[in-house]
């Protein structure tokens, strides 16, 4: 009985492991001595890919491979020397070369070099010089992790892609290649245009199964279906072709029809059902692996980008497709696995994620994400009679600058709105006040200079009075 | 209530459309039918399912009420929206195997068994020990696959190092090596460090294998530890064993309180499990992790060895497991309907939970105290519990957050949101039980006791 394999990479020798285009082009670009990369979303099959391709690489004698997982390598406490002292050691061990000299000694013996120019000089003169007659190719997986690094790599690819530019001068480097996987864009990783090989390389594009490819995995279908083309192709619809939910939802089939085939006609129906009480029902208590989990993660992690990725998700859930820009936000709703572009545009990978980051969904997590969250509690439980907890001046501006791009529930629209009347309100009697203040100023100043002026005169009579009696009584004496 | 004690994990939609399928054997449901049937079950109302579906609210109406009408004629009994629920499980019940009596009990049950004291994990080759079908045969079939990896999921008092130990001596009749790390045993302080960490790591493994750790001169801190452990490991220690080995990780979830360190060591045994399909001296690993909560810690990347591999939850007992343990204790009177209903009281209280019901068991059958008496006493401090309960309140003593997060739960009626750590925290401890994100007391003894207990919260996030 075949068995599906849900999460984690599959075994080169897998029986469900599906071969795409992009197997094909892998493997002819890299003895073709080209730089590949296949950076593209979560549980696509990279790893699996890699596997695969590295084996077939060996055993059709093309040359040894070292296959390097960088999550292995880097830590957050690690230094640069630690990070390409361990690359270093870790491709000695992966292709196997003898044991000699103590790496961590001939490496201290380069004194006080960068380290990645000591990575480079151990390249040239231990690893090319050791392995003398064939191509080496290096697997470099999870390549996004060293984004989480203290420091930035951006000499480690520059070295990658000095090892292309020195083809043309040393003709050892003609014999190494690389291939880079990981969940990351070109961009993402390196900034500087001279330090990256991105633009020299060749970028591999793994997408979804399509029917032709995906049907081997009716083998395991048979005695479980009278029709298993048919329970195939309804898996397929709901999942776009994606591997993880291929498989997955392959593997529950499997399990609920092993007593009672699926009948012809009800193929539909049946897997359909399936879906909805099995991966869209409460689906984040059901998402065991982890899959739907991480792609929301994703879209709502990054506090200062969420928004935008939801809105950008809720405009094609509404439209069906948007035209593909290229745009950062674009690149990374692609990379969250949610969308993907198909003839320049972009559009909602399949039904199950269609289904399960629904509209509904995007506006409780909008409503989680408004800045003015608490206030809107608080205007809600007053029975919106509370005018205080409406927002006014700048308060008000960032929200509405917030919301702009953005669909939000009626409540959101009712808040808003109450608020800008209260706050235009608020300017009007404001305005007032203000002017009725300086109406009551002026007033009061007159008053006071009239007063003033009172006792000026008053004083002065006072002052002749006594002016007048003195003379008096000066005549008098 | 005695339905959602005989029933602790209820049923679900489909499996409840399953067993309509082999009550009516013949008859068909259209799609509609399906998902108006399947969320009914789910507790909606036809108009939240009209507004899902897209469909008119008296147009679904309609589909249930012929939906309902159908089923009642069929298994002849009135059957509505409110009711389908409690007839099915009740079919369910029915059909499930009877409880045992004293008749099917091995006999060499009967002769006096020798008691061992109910705390910790169940012995190898206690007689106490239940199988929680297909958990076990599960669990084995998957451990003897090269490279497999089985997480043991589930709060405490559940039987997860019952169940492990039993899969270790699994692993040793088939000829593996074992090495089993308690990370609760390890110091605070290693947890501080990742270099510390993975030297402990290390030197257990190699000292359990009967190695010379030699940590010394095999330990390059130059290439950084994560290079350093797995050269140790692939060159080292994995060459030296020459049978399959056994890697097993209990309570996991200590690691979760150290989110760096966490970040750092889980994706480098994803890894190491990954290398099993690429890596000769990996293929021979087999991994087993226990764990009593999700992980918590946002693993960058998702690299997570809690994404793969035979994820298993271990349940609470079955009613009929109940039972059963209980002929074992040589308490006759819980075999049966009616000691269904006897034992129902003290389930109510201490829910199916296997550590809480066998500490109970094994009370009444030293014959100290009867059942009234022991379901009244327990949530006092001169209970049977009063040990357990006192180390959680100790556990809980330090953190002021999760007493207000669990006096929050247990005064609530209905199940209330908390905020996430406390939540996972609160059920790593097996205190509550999160459904939907949202937290209710795990059992009725807690929510008892901390009631009286808990030190009244000053003030609080959750006022």
């Amino acid at each position: 009985m075949v068995e599906y394999r849900v999460g984690g990479s599959l075994a080169a020798d897998d029986p469900t492991y599906i071969e795409r285009e992009a197997d094909r082009t892998l493997y002819r670009s890299l003895i073709q001595g080209e730089l590949c990369y296949v950076l593209t979303s979560r549980q696509m099959g990279k790893s699996s890919l890699r596997l695969r391709t590295r084996q077939r690489l060996e055993t059709e004698g093309m040359g040894r491979c070292a296959a390097i997982d960088l999550t292995r390598i880097g830590s957050q406490q690690i230094t640069p020397e630690q990070w390409y002292l361990g690359l270093a050691f870790d491709l000695r061990r992966k292709f196997g070369l003898p044991d000699g000299v103590d790496l961590p000694t001939w490496w201290q013996g380069l004194g006080p070099l960068p380290p990645a120019q000591k990575l480079s000089y151990w390249i040239e003169t231990v690893l090319l010089v050791t392995q003398p007659d064939q191509p080496l190719f290096i697997f470099l997986d999870e390549i996004d992790s060293v984004k989480g690094l203290s420091f930035g790599v951006g000499d480690f690819f520059g070295l990658v892609r000095f090892c292309y530019n020195q083809r043309a001068e040393n003709p050892a480097y003609r014999r190494l290649n690389w291939a880079i996987f990981g969940v990351a864009t070109p961009h993402d990783l390196v900034t500087e245009a001279h330090q990256t090989p991105f633009n020299i390389g060749r970028a591999i594009s793994l997408a979804g199964f399509t029917p032709n490819e995906a049907s081997p995995l009716a083998a395991g279908l048979v005695g479980l279906a009278e029709r298993p083309e048919q329970v195939l192709a309804a898996v397929l619809h709901w999942t776009g072709g994606q591997p993880f939910l291929t498989q997955k939802l392959c593997d529950l089939i499997q399990t609920a029809h092993r007593n009672k085939p699926l009948a012809a006609g009800t193929e539909g129906n049946r897997v359909e059902a399936l879906v909805r009480s099995r991966l869209i029902h409460h689906w984040e208590a059901q998402d065991d692996p982890e899959h739907l989990r991480t792609i929301r993660d994703r879209l709502v992690a990054n506090e200062l980008r969420s928004g935008r990725l939801l809105s950008l998700h809720q405009r094609i859930l509404t439209t069906g497709n948007i035209p593909a820009d290229g745009s950062p936000d674009q690149a990374e709703l692609k990379l969250s696995g949610i969308a993907i572009a198909r003839n320049g545009h972009l559009q909602i990978a399949n039904p199950i994620y269609a289904q399960v980051f629904n509209p509904a969904w995007v506006n409780q997590c909008l409503a989680q994400q408004r800045p003015y969250a608490v206030m809107l509690q608080a205007w809600v439980a007053s029975d919106f009679q509370d005018d205080s907890r409406l927002l006014m001046g700048q308060a008000l501006q960032d929200a509405l600058h917030w919301a702009a791009d953005k669909s939000l529930s009626d409540l959101d629209y009712r808040y808003l709105s109450a608020s800008q009347e209260w706050d235009a309100k608020m300017v009007r009697l404001e305005l007032e006040a203000k002017n009725q203040a300086n109406r009551m100023l002026a007033e009061s100043q007159r008053k006071a200079n009239q007063i003033i002026w009172f006792s000026y005169l008053s004083l002065g009579t006072c002052l002749a009075i006594s002016l007048v009696a003195l003379l008096i009584s000066l005549l008098r004496s | 209530m005695i339905a959602s004690v005989f029933f602790p994990t209820a049923m679900r939609a489909d499996e409840a459309l399953a067993l309509l399928d082999q009550l009516l054997p013949g008859s068909t449901f259209s799609n509609l039918q399906e998902t108006v049937f399947s969320q009914v079950w789910e507790g909606k109302t036809y108009a939240e399912i009209a507004e899902s579906c897209g469909y008119d609210h008296s147009y679904i109406r309609d589909v249930g009420f012929r939906l309902w009408q159908a089923l009642s004629e069929s298994l002849n009994q009135k059957i509505s929206k409110s009711n389908i629920r409690a007839v099915l499980e009740r079919h369910a019940r029915s059909q499930s195997i009877p409880a045992p009596t004293l008749s099917d009990i091995p006999e060499i049950l009967v002769s006096p068994p020798v008691w061992e004291l109910p705390n910790g994990p169940v012995p190898l080759q206690s007689t106490f020990y239940i199988d929680r079908p297909p958990l076990e045969t599960q669990a084995k079939t998957e451990l003897l696959k090269p490279g497999s990896l089985i997480r043991l999921k589930a709060p405490r008092q559940m039987g997860k190092t019952s169940l492990m130990r039993r899969l270790v001596a699994h692993g040793q009749d088939h000829h593996m090596r074992c090495v089993t790390l308690s990370l609760h045993r390890a110091d605070r302080q290693i947890f501080a460090d990742l270099d510390l960490f993975l030297r402990w790591f290390c030197a257990n493994i190699g000292h359990q294998l009967g190695l010379e750790p030699d940590l010394k001169r095999r330990w390059n801190g130059d290439i950084g530890s994560k290079v350093s452990c797995t050269a140790y490991l692939e060159d080292y220690v994995l060459p030296l064993v020459d049978s399959p080995l056994v890697i097993a990780l209990d309570e996991v979830n200590e690691l979760f309180q150290y989110p760096r360190l966490s970040a750092e060591f889980l994706p480098l045994l994803r890894s190491w499990y990954e290398d099993a399909r690429e890596i000769e001296a990996w293929g021979g690993v087999r991994w087993i992790l226990s764990h009593a909560t999700e992980v918590y810690v946002p693993l960058q990347l998702h690299q997570s060895p809690f994404n793969v591999g035979l994820a298993l939850r271990l349940p609470p007992f079955t009613l009929a497991q109940v039972q059963d343990l209980a002929c074992r204790h040589q308490l006759p009177w819980a075999a049966g309907r009616d000691g269904a209903q006897r034992l129902g009281a003290l389930l109510q209280v201490v829910s199916c939970r296997p550590g809480l019901v066998r500490l109970a068991l094994y009370a009444l059958a030293q014959g100290d105290l009867s059942l009234e008496q022991l379901i009244e006493e327990a949530p006092t401090q001169s209970g049977i519990y009063s040990d357990h309960l006192r180390e959680l309140l100790a556990a809980l003593y330090p953190h002021p957050d999760l007493q207000a997060a669990f006096r929050y739960v247990i005064e609530s009626a209905a199940p209330v949101a908390l905020e996430p750590i406390a939540a996972y925290r609160l059920e790593s401890l097996g205190l509550i039980t999160l459904s939907k994100n949202l937290a209710t007391p795990s059992c009725e003894l807690y929510r008892q006791y901390f009631l009286q207990f808990l030190p009244p919260s000053l003030s609080s996030a959750y006022g």
